[in-house]
């Protein structure tokens, strides 16, 4: 049995929950864990996947619990989901990540996804991340032992960033985007070793470019004279202003 | 000499939504010099002091990050592509 983290139900989460749910019975016996703390509001609708009205002011991760499970039984599969309604953070990271074999990093903020990569690679545990803001994405594995967010995207944006904000997001793009990070999890799951990442550009034709992820030899996380050894909350704080 | 630069979303606002644009420059910081001029503001998103923005990456002929070249040094010939990459979390609508 793989024991699967989800970090987040909104809008990454649910497009890469749905897809996982419908392929339930080609992957292993799967329990997985789904962790938000946040509740379904009316503006979410258009792209987080798994709700609808009437779930408007309860809390996503019952919801997506509730949902993925459905879906998972239709198409053939028994998929235990268990919701967790509290945030990631420095406090709780590492032991979450301990629990599972392989976790879905859906966030919609950078302290989640460089406490996430950090945490992963520290517990020995392969993470894929995504995100997405107005008509551009990626998402990213990391590899076996190699390769990680850091990697590529080596610290926090400080100044000014495009995201911190009420930067905005193209609906239909997010599924796509969840979509592909529901794949490479699938890759990971099924034995793929290295890291990858793939991006999108909704606004030049679509374009979806996969490459290699390279380690990088300096890596503050995953090289062989790392920085990172702990969880250290100060590392995480951040503040942004809107580009 | 002509370098085509693939400007990624977040950054369109700088180049009037064109996503991609022929700057000159036989380095790759003298492509980011000619993008400012062409388009004020963009070095600043993508240069610090130390060079690179630590959340940004570029790559070259989309292969290659210039990490593993010669960062801002990286020699340029006619023909090559950049493309740009910024770290992206989400946004709300």
């Amino acid at each position: 049995m793989q024991r699967w983290l989800i970090i987040g139900a909104g809008g990454l989460g649910c497009a890469a929950g749905r897809a996982l749910a419908k392929a339930a019975p080609c992957l292993p016996p799967l329990e997985l864990t789904v962790v938000d703390d946040d509740t379904v509001a009316a503006t979410n609708l258009h792209r987080q996947a798994f709700y609808n009205q009437d779930d408007v002011g309860s809390l996503k991760a019952e919801i997506f619990a509730r949902r993925f499970a459905e879906m998972a039984s239709r198409a053939g599969a028994t998929v235990r989901v268990h919701p967790r309604i509290e945030r990631v953070g420095p406090s709780n990271v590492r032991d979450l990540f301990r629990e599972h074999d392989l976790v879905l990093e859906g966030s919609d903020n950078f302290a989640t996804k460089f406490l996430s990569a950090d945490a992963a690679y520290l517990e020995n545990v392969r993470v894929v991340h995504a995100g997405v803001v107005r008509w551009a994405g990626y998402a990213l594995a990391s590899g076996a032992g190699r390769g990680c967010y850091r990697c590529i995207f080596e610290e926090m944006p400080d100044g000014v960033v495009d995201t911190c904000a009420e930067a905005g997001v193209v609906g239909p793009l997010v599924g796509v985007v969840g979509a592909l990070q529901a794949r490479l999890l699938t890759r990971v799951a099924l034995g793929e070793q290295s890291a990858s990442i793939v991006q999108v550009d909704a606004l030049r034709g679509g374009a979806i470019r996969p490459r290699a992820l390279r380690p990088r030899p300096s890596c503050a996380l995953c090289s062989d004279a790392p920085t990172i050894q702990s969880i250290d909350p100060a590392r995480y704080a951040m503040t942004c202003a809107l580009a | 000499m002509s370098i085509q630069v693939r400007i990624p979303a977040q950054l369109r606002t700088l180049t009037q939504g064109r996503d991609e644009v022929t700057v000159e420059g036989a380095l790759v910081r003298d492509v980011i010099e000619d993008l400012e001029k062409n388009f004020p503001g963009m070095k600043d998103r993508l240069v610090d002091e130390k060079g690179v923005r630590r959340f940004v990456n570029v790559f070259l002929n989309d292969e290659e990050d210039i990490r593993f070249l010669d960062g801002l040094d990286t020699v340029l010939k006619a023909g090559d592509t950049l493309q740009i990459l910024p770290a992206i979390a989400g946004g709300r609508a």
